[in-house]
């Protein structure tokens, strides 16, 4: 996002005073801003003034017309800023408290240190509908013109950029833009309702965004397996791809759907030598990590999640207080993430194996640095023995695996996975009864159809094979090479004779 | 002294090695369907899918071509048993494989250009071409078209069924491939049936 010129910052643009263009221009300025429009004064005029008014308490001014839903459609909003996550951050802070020395005096120090440098990322009303946010400089997004949705590039991914915003926009060096904004042209308001942005989350202690009312679900546009679509969804691609009634509520979607993502690690602050606040970070890393969420819920009862390390590190506050962060152990450090660079097609959901057994995708103690093991402990997935191992049950392990296409057995529509030989390789065989397996050629497709038969892995090699058989067959070959060998010789003694 | 006879016409020739050629690469690469974890002649297993099924297609054509120009010709008649070649005449060729052939005593059917093969060699391929080879051939298209077939498949009993039938009628070809290439060296010389297959011309022997 490019810096604004300062004048940029300030200066209204006339159309604000239009009624037509923008109802608050009818607003006197300081029935908002205060200062004394009486006065011919600089100084005296602009006593008292605030730059947001919005900050940290809109009632007085927002408040007088946004407070209550009413029959002039003015919606309710400001009642919500005590709790608005946008403002009060309280998720982050209580992250913090969750893991800092419960001593007061640490605590004072902390909350120092966290007013100075975190919590100066907050928002507020005017921060997303008047201007951009302080924490990146501030300034008009048009010369004062209230904006109903506050545009991407200067306020959402002015503060959600350096992840989900390069996430979404392809911005990470290899990896494309999401699919629904690559492809549809979707820009954060499509998913991401008012209602969601006012929200509180406090539907959960300690308060979560993720558990945030009206949030944005992959399910409110993509239908998923066995449910219905209420009217007036938004519509997108139906899945109907078995694999979805397979992981439907074991698996959130951005554990088959998204690609490597941002990780950040080792945050701290402190100022400079003139007094400037600082923070730093080691590099980021590109990393893709399936971990098990600690607590599922109802709404959320996928096990396994995308997971996301913060930047948080034991030595954050350490300009300000050393060893300030006593429970570390408390919140893991490897947290539930929704990636925003979801594509149709990644390599982990390629092929069934290309994920199980897939081991480097799955977040294990290998991953964390030990003084973070003991908070991501329930986070770890506990790897399991490789395919082939798991497989071993079966008559040649490996020959299936390469084979035999995994939804042959583990087919959604048996009523448990196949363990049987028989239920294959027998005259009623599954693979010519299920309803995947019919053939999807036609009639103009002048190719072989054992082709496909081969390629879908119902054709297993070796199974047709009968030892016995095999053995009386190669027999027979080498009776007849051994009796023509016999005969030959016994023509040629005789040949010699003569 | 012996005379030349024009035994093999070039159509036939033809068609010999032809199908020579599809039944040594459909044997080889079979082997390789069958055991690919211990026979690898065509680089990979779907190689060998891949030529079996086209030599398979030709060998179809190749048969009907076959059967067509034998039917038409009237050389069908070639490949028919008469009522004196059934006896005394497959006895006495019989007799002769197992015992005259190495006292060196002549053949006792000599070819001609009515009557070309002798009286086993007729019941032989008689047998293998009018009969296994349609077979043979029947259980490899429905291998090669199991779902157009998926209804008489299933009738008979699965594709394990056709599977392991193609599997004997391969076993049974190849031995018979085998023994004649073996037959074929028990001409008047080693390589004289060999020479007459390409040159068309056989020699004709004096009782």
């Amino acid at each position: 996002m490019a810096p604004l010129e300062p004048y940029e910052k300030v200066l209204i643009d006339t159309d604000f005073l239009d009624e037509d263009e923008d109802v608050h221009g009818q607003v006197s300025c300081e029935k908002c801003h205060g200062g004394n429009p009486e006065s011919n004064d600089y100084k005296t005029a602009h006593e008292g003034m605030v730059k947001d008014p919005t900050y940290p308490d809109p009632s007085k001014t927002c408040g007088e017309c946004h407070a209550m839903d009413d029959e002039g459609g003015h919606p309710e909003i400001t009642g919500k800023y005590k709790t608005n996550l946008h403002v009060t951050l309280a998720p982050f802070k209580n992250k913090i408290y969750l893991r800092a020395d419960p001593d007061t005096c640490v605590r004072d120090k902390i909350d120092s240190a966290m007013g100075t440098h975190c919590m100066a990322c907050h928002s507020s009303c005017g921060q997303c509908h008047v201007s951009r946010p302080e924490s990146v400089g501030g300034g008009f997004i048009e010369g004062h013109l209230f904006q109903k949705t506050p545009p991407v590039e200067t306020n959402c991914t002015s503060c959600h950029g350096s992840r989900v915003g390069k996430e979404f926009h392809g911005e990470n060096e290899g990896i494309s833009a999401d699919v629904h904004h690559i492809e549809h042209g979707m820009t954060c308001k499509e998913c991401h309702t008012g209602d969601e942005m006012h929200g509180s989350g406090m539907s959960k202690e300690p308060f979560d965004r993720y558990e945030v009312a009206n949030r944005a679900r992959c399910e409110d546009c993509h239908k998923m397996a066995g449910s219905e679509k209420t009217e007036g969804d938004k519509q997108g691609k139906d899945l109907v791809h078995p694999d979805h009634a397979i992981h439907q509520g074991k698996v959130s979607c951005q554990v088959c759907h998204s690609m490597p993502y941002k990780n950040c690690y080792s945050c701290h602050v402190g100022k400079d030598k003139s007094g400037t606040p600082y923070f730093g970070t080691t590099p980021s890393k590109m990393d893709f990590k399936i971990g098990l969420r600690p607590e599922t819920t109802e709404d959320r009862p996928e096990k396994y999640v995308t997971v996301r390390h913060v930047p948080i590190s034991p030595g954050l506050f350490d300009f300000y207080v050393k060893d300030a962060l006593t429970n570390m152990d408390k919140a893991p450090t490897w947290k539930f993430a929704t990636p925003h660079n979801i594509q149709l097609k990644t390599p982990q959901n390629e092929t069934c194996l290309a994920c199980h057994g897939n081991n480097k995708l799955f977040l294990t103690k290998e991953d964390a640095e030990p003084w973070e093991v003991k908070a991501n402990k329930d986070v770890f997935v506990p790897l399991k023995p490789a395919p082939s191992v798991r497989h071993a049950w079966l008559e040649q392990p490996e020959l299936h695996l390469k084979k035999v296409d995994c939804l042959t057995c583990h087919n959604p529509s048996l009523q448990s996975p196949i363990r049987d030989c028989q239920q294959c390789h027998a005259k009623d065989s599954v693979l010519l009864t299920t309803a995947e397996r019919t053939p999807e050629y036609s009639l103009t497709n002048w190719s072989f159809t054992n082709k496909e038969l081969i390629e879908k892995g119902d054709y297993v090699v070796g199974s047709n094979r009968i030892p016995a058989l095999d053995v009386i067959g190669i027999l027979l070959i080498i009776l007849t090479f051994a009796g023509c060998a016999i005969h030959g010789t016994l023509r040629f003694i005789s040949r010699r004779r003569k | 002294m012996s005379e030349k006879i024009y035994l093999h016409p070039i159509t036939e020739r033809v068609w010999h090695w032809i199908h020579a050629i599809l039944v040594i690469l459909l044997i080889l690469s079979g082997a390789q369907i069958h055991w690919p974890d211990s026979v690898n002649l065509f680089g990979s297993f779907s190689n060998a899918i891949s030529l079996h099924n086209w030599a398979g297609i030709f060998l179809i054509c190749d048969f009907f071509l076959w059967l067509l120009y034998n039917l038409i010709s009237r050389r069908v008649s070639h490949y028919i048993l008469r009522k004196e070649d059934i006896h005394p005449g497959m006895i006495v060729q019989a007799k002769f494989y197992a015992y005259d052939i190495f006292k060196n005593r002549p053949h006792p059917y000599s070819p001609s250009e009515d009557n070309k093969f002798n009286p086993l060699q007729k019941a032989a391929y008689f047998n293998f071409m009018f009969f296994m080879m349609p077979l043979l051939l029947i259980s490899g298209i429905l291998y090669l078209y199991p779902s157009y077939f998926s209804s008489f498949i299933s009738f008979i009993g699965g594709l394990k069924v056709v599977a392991i039938f193609h599997y004997i009628m391969a076993i049974i070809f190849t031995a018979f491939f085998i023994a004649h290439i073996y037959l074929a060296t028990t001409g008047h010389t080693v390589f004289a049936d060999f020479i007459s297959m390409i040159t068309g011309y056989a020699e004709k022997e004096e009782h």
